[in-house]
């Protein structure tokens, strides 16, 4: 994938956000307060120059995206990486996998043993970013998961264990 | 000042206070030595651990940590030619030569001279100005506030990395979050989606440590299983003679001043300043033939550079409650977390505050000096070793530090989510200080800009109704025409494509 392409989908992205954003405040609830109705500046003010001034900013990076991209393929640039072997290849993969542990570690996190939980995450975690010694990724985490333990239970008293 | 100044340093040398300076100036060190590691990536983390101190010893150890990072930049790029921090990527042109050549020790010991002097001289311009501005300062109105905000979005945006639009489009994003929420004034639901949680706005908390933490370590996935190999694994820091020292006054003062007076401008930080810094000197060198293989000015200056921001940057953050880079930016959210609003009134409400962190800012560097010339050995092991080892530790501690704002597992998602935006946007060059200024600043300019309307009658002309409001605007305007000048000019040559342009500092 193009750097070139990769921005037009940023861009579009943007463009979305910008876009829902402006319905979502023009749709929102009016402010109950009379003198408030009457402000040259409202609650509704100001997300809405935001999203405006977003919306045209995103059009116009867009468009410039685009223009370039429209610019390889004349000139015929490929990409030094397929589409499928960017979304496909090791990085990647690893990147999504960290976010997948990092979500399964949020749902789980006031529901099972915070410890336990932590030796886990750091064992997948080290597993994940290339530690292949498992006897060791398996003091480390349960070094970390007592390190941890003793931080944010112990000292900070978080309720963190159900 | 001079006893608000001492009682400054009283505090900081109470022994838990002066414990939090050096363990922070040690774990800055560390984390600037580290490259994929960054100072307001090594500040997230720490700011859940320094929930339950006072905001002094908190503060504290953030001002260590980010004096300590300028430094510790220094040694991988010198040993690796990789910088630590990209404050330090000058310091690899003629520092990395010095160390193939057989001087790693001696590059280091310029550097940390280098450093030291540039973090005294930032000190003393900043105990000066700091505040003289103050006074002027807290005569602003709600308009002249709204202002100074706008305009410093408006300069992070135009000098940070990246091109203007993908600097304003960052602002927008972040001043968009910053209004989730109810509106403080009407009670308004702002895009809460029905969320009950998002009603008391997005948790800073988390969005700093989605933004700071989360993005930087998705970011640095392709670093996984690197190991770095030093030039010298076995140098010892040499310093200078004091004759040699002497001879390198004109770096160490242009360092000096371009570090405390481009530092002082927001978003520009240190990577900018030791560019103009290294040109500068090079230019008025009578061999600038040698720089860029090894001419210890070369080391010298960029280095000053770099720890002069640090005084550089407390100039705005502690007049105006403007950061000057993403590491004040993170301090400032500390403040907010600690209960202390930053902005025109902090050195009235808080001056026994801003003078410890003063204090604390000159015996940081001060500490920073002595810790790198007697333990510079375990930073050179530490900085060749793996660091997939810290990143599975740093996403615990920043899912952790997300659930401690609320003690709930909500922060943690929206740090995730943030996360994982600043990831992406970082991947095609939006910068994620932007949005984090966007977040910081969006409810202070929203705030001024309304209560300046009720207080004037809903009279937009308000803000060009003073002389020092006029002149805010007309900066910003003329700062507006010259980047778009920039981007006119560079059109143009794109579409020459036959005119050689030379480079130019910052390419």
């Amino acid at each position: 994938m193009t750097k070139s392409l990769q921005e037009v989908l940023v861009g579009l992205a943007l463009v979305t956000v910008a876009v829902i954003v402006l319905i979502s405040i023009s749709a929102g609830s009016e402010t109950t307060f009379e003198s408030s109705r009457q402000a040259a500046m409202t609650s509704k003010t100001f997300p809405t120059i935001l999203a405006s001034g977003l919306g045209i900013l995103s059009v116009l990076f867009t468009i410039g995206a685009l223009s370039r991209l429209i610019g390889e393929r004349r000139q015929g640039v490929k990409a030094s990486v397929g589409l499928y072997e960017s979304l496909f290849n090791k990085t990647s993969l690893i990147t999504v996998s960290v976010i997948v542990l990092l979500l399964v570690y949020a749902y789980l996190l006031n529901k099972v043993n915070f410890t336990l939980l932590t030796f886990s995450f750091l064992f997948i975690g080290f597993f994940l970013f290339g530690q292949r010694r498992l006897l060791m990724n398996a003091v480390v985490s349960a070094c970390g998961a007592a390190m941890f333990y003793g931080i944010f239970i112990f000292v900070l008293e978080l309720p963190l264990n159900p | 000042m001079f006893e608000q100044l001492i009682g400054g340093f009283g505090s900081v040398f109470l022994a838990f206070n002066f414990l939090c300076l050096f363990v922070g100036t040690v774990l800055g060190l560390f984390a600037g030595a580290l490259p994929g590691l960054s100072s307001p990536m090594a500040i997230v983390v720490l700011l859940p651990l320094t929930y339950p101190m006072e905001p002094l010893p908190a503060l504290l150890v953030m001002i260590g940590v980010y004096v300590g990072t300028k430094l510790g930049g220094s040694f991988s790029a010198i040993l690796l030619r990789t910088p630590g921090t990209p404050g330090a990527a000058c310091t690899a042109l003629d520092g990395y030569p010095m160390a193939e050549r057989g001087q790693a020790g001696l590059a280091l010991g310029y550097a940390t001279v280098g450093s030291t002097f540039g973090g005294l001289f930032g000190w003393v311009l900043a105990i000066v100005f700091i505040p003289a501005l103050s006074t002027i300062a807290v005569k602003s109105g709600n308009a002249d506030i709204a202002l100074v905000g706008v305009m410093g979005l408006f300069m992070v945006s135009a000098f940070v990395r990246g091109s203007l639009i993908q600097g304003l489009i960052g602002v927008f994003l972040g001043l968009l979050i910053s209004t989730i929420g109810l509106d403080k004034i009407d009670a308004t639901e702002r895009l809460t989606f029905g969320i009950i949680d998002l009603m008391s706005g997005v948790p800073f908390a988390a969005a700093l440590t989605g933004l700071f933490g989360i993005a930087v370590v998705l970011i640095d996935v392709p670093l996984i299983g690197r190991r770095d190999k030093a030039v010298n694994s076995k140098v010892n820091l040499a310093l200078p003679t004091t004759a040699d020292i002497v001879k390198r006054w004109k770096a160490m003062l242009i360092g000096g001043l371009c570090g405390t007076g481009i530092g002082a401008i927001p978003g520009v930080g240190a990577e900018g300043a030791t560019w103009v810094a290294y040109a500068i000197v090079k230019g008025q060198s009578k061999n600038p033939e040698n720089f860029g293989k090894g001419e210890p000015d070369g080391v010298v200056a960029p280095e000053a550079t770099n720890n002069a921001t640090t005084g550089g940057t407390m100039v705005p953050m502690l007049t105006l409650g403007i950061p000057g880079d993403g590491s004040t930016a993170v301090i400032l959210g500390a403040f907010i977390l600690h209960g202390i609003e930053p902005g025109v009134m902090l050195m009235q409400t808080s001056a026994d505050l801003v003078y410890g962190i003063l204090a604390g800012l000159l015996v940081s560097t001060v500490l920073m000096f002595l810790i790198a010339w007697r333990a510079i050995g375990i930073f050179i092991y530490i900085l060749q070793k793996d660091r997939s080892w810290l990143f599975p530790m740093v996403l615990v501690l920043a899912s952790l530090g997300a659930f401690a704002t609320m003690g709930s597992t909500f922060p943690v998602y929206v740090a995730i989510a943030l996360g994982v935006l600043g990831f992406a946007l970082e991947k095609t060059g939006f910068p994620v200080v932007t949005i984090v200024l966007g977040i910081i600043l969006g409810p202070i300019i929203e705030e001024n800009i309304r209560l300046a309307l009720v207080l004037s009658g809903n009279d937009w002309t308000t803000f060009i109704a003073t002389w020092p409001r006029i002149v805010l605007v007309s900066v910003l305007g003329l700062l507006f025409a010259y980047e778009i000048w920039k981007l006119l000019c560079r059109r143009k040559q794109a579409a020459e494509p036959d005119v050689h342009r030379s480079p130019t500092i910052g390419d």
